[in-house]
């Protein structure tokens, strides 16, 4: 008797919580953001309305939310590591380059890390494939955009190392904005493990990443993603295959020469797209000037 | 391309050949030959300007009592063996660019010690001495970075990349490399086939290269020809005996001797050098003109039947000289790299008939260095570069020769 008096208490109590924060926070919101951000954690962060919750990914998990009247990206981080040090040391390194986010505000939230991240109006590169579609000129010009963003992230000794569609965003006035430093490597720092890559990110991974060579990244790494995304863009298709097995296969063989129909993109193709570290532009400036802008 | 003399034992050779026959471009001066008497040398003191110095550095502390490297001050093998550090090392490096740049040289090259096996030290090597340099250079001087191959570590494709991509990054500011590469050739070879160390050392010409560095390949022999049939290849050494031509780390790090001789006939139309006791048989068989070298007056004294054999004499060694800067700087003016492949093959292939001719005419060389042991690898690499198939090659070589 005792033990349905209390079930019937906590049900009540939740009905009564469920519908006060409905109606004062969640009104434009999903369900699932109500069992997420508690309202402490609302009240908290002085986050009036959230907008969008992105899936899961790994342990981060992304809220487009209404924060102190602005909108952000709230990045919440369940395993402080080493990986999450770099990215913000990297945010902040960068923090006046226009084509990276900025960091607005960092605080830890019971074991949870906090980041408020500059919002980026427009779209993933992944959700706008159709505009880039056969459009050399297009393609090459973003590319360049990209390269003159990475820059000084190259020159300052850092590598991306996860450059992929996902992780560019586009603005509305067509300007790509690079996200997700999460497993960037500080090829200076001697004391981290670099992993080769995320596992989702198998299509648009460099040789020396598939097989796990960590020796030999570099920034010559992110060059031959962004010439998978390049060849992706134009054509619709990954250049290597569609499978990590594929992929790989086609790595361990000689070396495949591009020519996909369109003269400028093959030049760049075949100077970024080596399987041999070594053979790639040797200098950012190479790399822009591949492009034939 | 420019042609450089290695000047080492009996360099007379060489600077006669360039005073007085035009043969080569400039001069490799060799400190464990010379110490520091190339300046007081009475033939070479006014050709400075075209010289080159390689302080050989290669055998790090080894205390030779051969040679005059330690006639050198700031050489590692003047430091206590206890006491050879990377700190000491980098600085005797610095010491030797200063030293050259005191004396006026333009040509800068960089000495780094052998390192049989360890990636990593030549790795930190270019990446420190190319900081030194970044901060300190001068203007109106090259600077060259000696990059020597052992035998195991040219053979090994994984290090042979890493050291490719820490020679190619972003930051390097030298103006190229010198090559150096221990080829250990078989007994009774004078130059390696082995297919590793081919494609390897290819790989290092054509990428340092494709990557804007000038290169020079010091202590070649006649296998430069090669590689100069892949790439560009600015400056390539020539050599009049073999311990000039053929790169050991034992001569830095041991006391040893050459070998009795009487002598080696280089073949432009073999591409081999001839056992002097081979020409014999040559001769009485009447095949003297099918191996013979046109337009080469050492040539001719040394085939006569007459001519009494020593490796010292000079028409010996001028005539290598001659011969193989006239088939390298033909090959360096084809500038299509196809071509120019192309043109090596048919060279080849002439060669490899020549033999065949010889053997028709029942002179025995296969048990000796004078056999062909080289030609069909060095073709069936040069066709694979080019992705031509033996039979479209022989087809075309028939149609065109």
């Amino acid at each position: 008797m005792n033990r349905l008096v209390v079930q019937r208490n906590i049900f009540t109590i939740s009905l009564i919580f469920f519908i006060i924060t409905y109606f004062c926070v969640y009104k434009n919101t999903s369900m699932l953001a109500t069992t997420i951000l508690s309202p402490d954690f609302l009240k908290h962060f002085n986050i009036s309305e959230i907008l969008d919750n992105k899936p899961t990914s790994g342990q981060k998990r992304v809220h487009i939310v209404i924060k102190d009247g602005i909108k952000i990206a709230l990045k919440i981080i369940s395993v402080i590591d080493e990986r999450i040090e770099r990215e913000l040391k990297i945010y902040e390194v960068f923090k006046s380059n226009n084509g990276i986010p900025c960091i607005l505000d960092v605080q830890r939230y019971g074991h949870e890390l906090v980041i408020s991240e500059e919002y980026i109006e427009g779209q993933d590169l992944s959700q706008v494939l159709g505009e880039y579609i056969g459009d050399s000129e297009k393609i090459r010009k973003l590319i360049f955009l990209i390269a003159e963003i990475m820059e000084p992230v190259w020159d300052g000794d850092y590598v991306h190392r996860d450059l992929k569609p996902q992780n560019i965003r586009i603005k509305d006035d067509g300007t790509p904005v690079v996200i997700d430093f999460g497993i960037a490597r500080d090829l200076g720092d001697g004391t981290i493990t670099p992993i080769g890559f995320q596992p989702n990110s198998w299509p648009f991974a460099s040789p020396e990443q598939l097989f796990a060579k960590k020796e030999l990244i570099s920034y010559r790494t992110d060059f031959f993603c962004l010439g998978i995304i390049a060849h992706f863009l134009f054509t619709g298709k990954l250049p290597f295959g569609n499978s990590q097995l594929e992929i790989s296969t086609c790595f361990s063989q000689e070396q495949i020469t591009f020519d996909i129909g369109d003269e400028p993109l093959n030049l760049f193709l075949n100077i970024v797209l080596k399987y041999k570290v070594a053979e790639r532009p040797r200098t950012v400036e190479n790399f822009k000037n591949s492009l034939s802008i | 391309m420019k042609i450089i003399h290695v000047l080492g034992h009996n360099a007379k050779w060489n600077i006669d050949s360039f005073l007085e026959q035009r043969i080569g471009d400039g001069f490799l001066i060799t400190a464990f030959t010379f110490g520091k008497k190339f300046m007081s040398h009475k033939q070479l003191n006014p050709l400075l300007e075209k010289c080159m110095l390689d302080l050989q550095f290669y055998g790090k502390k080894a205390k030779l009592k051969a040679g005059k490297l330690l006639e050198f001050d700031f050489h590692p093998t003047n430091g206590n063996p206890f006491d050879v550090t990377n700190v000491f090392i980098h600085n005797c490096i610095k010491q030797a660019i200063q030293f050259q740049i005191d004396l006026g040289f333009k040509e800068i090259i960089i000495p780094i010690c052998y390192e049989s096996d360890n990636c990593e030290e030549i790795i930190q090597n270019i990446t420190i001495i190319n900081a030194h340099v970044s901060k300190n250079r001068q203007e109106g001087i090259k600077y060259f970075l000696t990059l020597p191959f052992s035998f195991d570590i040219i053979r090994d494709q994984e290090i042979v990349d890493r050291i490719l991509i820490a020679a190619t990054d972003k930051k390097i500011d030298f103006d190229g490399y010198n090559i150096v590469c221990e080829n250990k050739p078989e007994q009774g070879h004078k130059i390696n086939t082995d297919s590793k160390l081919i494609t390897n050392l290819s790989t290092v010409f054509k990428t340092l290269k494709y990557q804007g560095f000038e290169t020079i390949y010091s202590y070649a022999n006649w296998d430069a020809i090669i590689y100069l049939a892949q790439t560009d290849i600015d400056y390539i050494t020539i050599g009049s005996y073999e311990n000039l031509r053929n790169f050991s780390i034992k001569r830095f790090t041991e006391d040893i001797s050459g070998g009795a001789s009487k002598g080696y006939y280089f073949s432009e139309k073999l591409l081999n050098m001839i056992r002097a006791q081979d020409i014999i048989q040559i001769q009485v068989n009447g095949m003297i003109p099918a191996i013979q070298n046109e337009k080469n007056i050492f040539s001719d004294i040394i085939l006569a039947t007459d001519y009494i054999w020593n490796i010292h004499k000079p028409d010996v060694n001028k005539n290598y000289l001659l011969s193989i800067s006239r088939l390298l700087s033909k090959i360096s003016q084809i500038k299509d790299i196809r071509q120019r492949t192309l043109h090596v093959l048919f060279l080849i292939q002439d060669a490899i008939i020549c033999y065949k001719d010889l053997d028709d005419h029942y002179i025995a060389l296969a048990g000796s260095e004078s056999k062909n042991y080289h030609l069909e690898s060095w073709k069936m690499y040069l066709l694979k570069t080019i992705g031509m198939k033996p039979d479209e090659f022989i087809t075309t070589y028939k149609k065109l020769s």
